[in-house]
C-alpha cells in the first residue's frame, strides 16, 4: 500500500536507499567480475522509491505556535535555489575543473561506467596501467557513471547537485522533526545550503566532482537517524560509509564505537550490521584492486576478522555499558581478546597494504618514526586548527557557534541529543588527529588542501547540532524539556 | 536556567550574519566566478586549462595525442607518475596509459588493444611514449 503521509520525508529518504540498493549490487557485481548493467541504476531507484512510499514512518511533530514572519520560508526558498542553481549550472556545463575531480573521480566514473567492462577490467586487472586513486571507493564513481550512461555526460553530472538537494532537505526535515518551528527549520536549511565552501569553484565543492559531499551526507544521514532513532536511517549511512572515501573507514569504526553509549541496542546493532556488510562488500574489491596480481588475501582476511570483532566488541562494550548482561565479564575478556589479535593481524596487514601504496597505512607505518618531528610541528596544529574552525569564508559561523555553545552548555537550557555532541566532537578530533598524522614537512599544504575538505565534511553534522539548540534557546516553547524529548517514535 | 535576553540576541545576530553574509557571496562566488571558470575551461580546452602551467611542449604533445591517435588504443608513459601525467591519463581517456618498462619492446599492444603509434611531423614514424617529469610532459618514439 502507497502511504501519503509525510510525503517531504519519505522523497527524502528515497536517495540513501536508492544509493545503498545500487551500491550493494554494484560491488557484489564487480567482486563476480560482471559487468554492471545501464537498467540497474534506475531500477534501483524504483525500488528506492517503492520502499520509501510503503514503509512506515513517524508523523512530523506538530507545533500549536510557529514563531517568524510567513515571508521567511520563501526567503530561505529564494537563496537556496540560488545556491542550488549555480552547482547545478557548473555541473551541467563542464566536467570537474579542478584537478582531482577531474584526473581521478570524473575519470573513474567513466572507467566504471555500464558497458565499460573490459576497460575498467584490463586497467584494474594488470600491474603497468595508470590507473589514478586506485584503492579508493568507488561509490561515487559508480553512481555518476551510471548516471552520465542513462542522462548524457553533461546531465549525468547532476547527480550531485541532486545529492546536495537532499541533503539540505535533510538537514531541514530533520530540524523539523527534533521539534523546530517551521520557520526555524527552513533558516536552518538555508544555513547549510549557503555555506561558502559547498558553493565555492574550488576543491570540495558541490560540482568539483571531489566526494566531500556524498561523504557529508552519509554522516548527516547517521547523526540525524541516531537522533531520529530510526534503525533504516543508521544502518543505510553505516553501509554506505565504507564506500565513499578511505577516511570514511576511520569514522564509521569510532562512530559505530561510541554508539551504544549515546544511544539505544537496536541502533547499535543496526549501525554496527551496516557497517560490517558494507567492507564486506568493499574490501574484497579493494584488495583485487590494490593486488592486481592476485596475490593478497589481506583485505579478505581484514574484512572476516574486523567486521567479525567489530560484531563481538560493539556487543561486549554495549552489554557492559548497560550492566545488564550476567556473563558481562567473560563477553568482556572475549572481545578484548579477538581485539588484541585483531590489531596483531592487522599490524601486518597494514604493512602489505603500505607496500602497495595505500596512504593512510603509509601514514600510520611511518608514524612512530617521525614522531619527535611531530610532536615539534604542534604549536603550527594548533594555530592551523584554530585557523579552520573560524574560517567564515568557507564555513560560515557553524563552527565558531558549535564551539561557542559548548563551551557556554552550562549556562544554557535545553542542550541537544548528547549523540550529536558526541559525533560532532569525534568528527573534529579525527580532522585534528588527520593532520598529526599527515607527513610533517607537507602540514602547511595538508591544511591549505585537505584540512579544509575534512572539516566541510561535517559542517551538516554541525548544523544539525546548532540549529535545534539556537532553535530551543530562541524559541523555548511551554515546556524547559530536552529537544529530543519531542522527537517522534522510532521508525 | 532560561537564556537571556542577551544571549538570544547574539543567537538571532549571528544566524542573520551567517545567513546574510553567505547569501552576499553566492552572486560573486558561486556565480560570477564559476561564470568566468566554465568560459575559461570550454575556451581553453582541459588539456590547457590544466596543463597550461607545465613546461613547454606539455600542452601540445598531449593535445597531439588526443587528436591524432585512435580512441581505442594504449600509449606508453616512461618516467614520474605523478603531476602531469595523471592529467593526461584523464585528458586521452579512453586511451589508456601503460607503463613502457613493463612492456617488452616488440609488444604491438595489451589484450588485443594497440599502442598508440602513427607519424608525428617532427618525431617521424613509431610508438609513441609519454616522457612523464616533475615539469611537464614530451613525446618521444620507443
Amino acid at each position: 500500500m502507497i502511504r501519503t503521509d509525510a510525503i517531504g520525508w519519505r522523497f527524502t529518504l528515497v536517495l540513501p536507499l536508492w544509493l545503498a540498493l545500487f551500491g550493494l549490487v554494484s560491488h557484489l557485481l564487480l567482486i563476480a567480475g560482471v559487468g554492471i548493467p545501464v537498467v540497474l541504476f534506475p531500477a534501483c531507484l524504483v525500488v528506492a522509491a517503492a520502499v520509501a512510499l510503503r514503509i512506515t514512518v513517524a508523523p512530523e511533530p506538530t507545533r500549536p505556535d510557529e514563531p517568524g514572519p510567513r515571508w521567511l520560508p520563501w526567503v530561505c526558498v529564494a537563496l537556496l535555489a540560488a545556491a542550488v542553481g549555480a552547482v547545478g549550472y557548473g555541473a551541467l556545463a563542464t566536467g570537474p575543473r579542478i584537478w582531482d575531480g577531474f584526473v581521478s573521480w570524473s575519470l573513474r566514473a567513466d572507467l566504471y561506467a555500464p558497458g565499460n567492462e573490459q576497460l575498467a577490467r584490463l586497467s584494474t586487472s594488470r600491474p603497468g596501467f595508470f590507473v589514478h586513486s586506485r584503492s579508493y571507493p568507488l561509490l561515487q564513481p559508480l553512481c555518476v557513471g551510471a548516471s552520465r550512461a542513462l542522462l548524457g555526460a553533461r546531465a549525468g553530472n547532476l547527480f550531485l547537485p541532486l545529492v546536495f538537494v537532499d541533503l539540505i532537505a535533510l538537514v531541514g526535515q530533520s530540524g523539523r522533526r527534533l521539534g523546530m518551528p517551521k520557520s526555524h527549520a527552513w533558516v536552518l536549511a538555508a544555513c547549510f545550503g549557503t555555506t561558502p565552501m559547498w558553493l565555492s569553484t574550488g576543491s570540495g565543492g558541490v560540482d568539483s566532482g571531489y566526494a566531500e559531499l556524498l561523504l557529508g551526507y552519509a554522516l548527516c544521514l547517521f547523526a540525524s537517524g541516531v537522533v531520529l532513532r530510526s534503525l533504516l536511517m543508521v544502518t543505510t549511512a553505516a553501509l554506505l560509509l565504507p564506500w565513499i572515501k578511505p577516511e570514511a573507514l576511520v569514522y564509521g569504526t569510532v562512530l559505530c564505537t561510541t554508539l551504544p553509549f549515546v544511544a539505544d541496542r537496536r541502533l547499535h546493532l543496526a549501525a554496527t550490521a551496516g557497517f560490517a556488510a558494507g567492507l564486506i562488500a568493499w574490501l574484497p574489491l579493494a584488495d583485487q584492486l590494490l593486488d592486481p596480481t592476485g596475490s593478497g588475501s589481506s583485505a579478505y582476511l581484514l574484512a572476516a576478522i574486523a567486521s567479525s570483532t567489530f560484531v563481538v566488541v560493539q556487543g561486549a562494550v554495549s552489554e557492559w555499558h548497560r550492566r545488564s548482561h550476567p556473563n558481562t565479564r567473560a563477553i568482556v575478556l572475549v572481545a578484548v581478546t579477538l581485539l588484541v589479535v585483531t590489531v596483531v593481524v592487522a599490524s601486518f596487514v597494514l604493512h602489505d597494504l603500505a607496500a602497495h601504496g595505500h596512504p593512510l597505512a603509509v601514514a600510520l607505518v611511518g608514524l612512530p618514526s617521525s614522531l619527535p618531528e611531530r610532536l615539534a610541528k604542534i604549536p603550527q596544529l594548533i594555530l592551523g586548527y584554530l585557523q579552520g574552525f573560524t574560517f567564515v569564508r568557507k564555513y560560515g559561523l557553524v563552527y565558531i557557534l558549535a564551539i561557542a555553545l559548548l563551551v557556554l552548555r552550562r549556562r544554557l537550557t535545553r542542550p541537544p541529543d548528547p549523540a550529536l555532541l558526541v559525533f560532532l566532537g569525534t568528527g573534529i578530533v579525527l580532522t585534528c588527529l588527520a593532520m598529526f598524522v599527515v607527513p610533517p614537512e607537507n602540514l602547511a599544504h595538508e591544511f591549505e588542501s585537505r584540512y579544509d575538505r575534512l572539516l566541510l565534511q561535517w559542517t551538516a553534522v554541525a548544523w544539525l547540532m546548532v540549529g535545534p539548540w539556537v532553535s530551543a534557546l530562541l524559541h523555548p516553547g511551554p515546556n524547559a524539556e530536552p529537544i529530543w524529548a519531542n522527537r517522534p517514535p522510532a521508525a | 536556567m532560561t537564556p537571556t535576553r542577551t544571549i538570544q540576541r547574539v543567537l538571532v545576530v549571528a544566524i542573520a550574519f551567517h545567513l546574510i553574509f553567505c547569501a552576499s557571496r553566492i552572486p560573486s562566488k558561486a556565480w560570477r566566478k564559476r561564470f568566468q571558470q566554465v568560459d575559461k575551461f570550454r575556451a581553453e580546452g582541459p588539456i590547457r586549462y590544466f596543463l597550461a602551467d607545465y613546461a613547454d611542449g606539455t600542452v601540445e604533445a598531449v593535445e597531439w595525442l588526443a587528436e591524432n591517435t585512435p580512441e581505442r588504443s594504449i600509449v606508453l608513459y616512461r618516467g614520474l607518475a605523478r603531476s602531469a601525467i595523471e592529467l593526461a591519463n584523464a585528458a586521452l581517456y579512453p586511451r589508456l596509459l601503460f607503463d613502457a618498462n613493463a612492456s617488452s619492446s616488440e609488444s604491438t599492444g595489451i589484450s588485443g588493444i594497440p599502442f598508440a603509434s602513427g607519424t608525428h611531423p617532427t618525431l617521424g614514424t613509431g610508438t609513441f611514449v609519454l616522457i612523464s617529469s616533475a615539469e611537464g610532459l614530451r613525446l618521444t618514439l620507443r
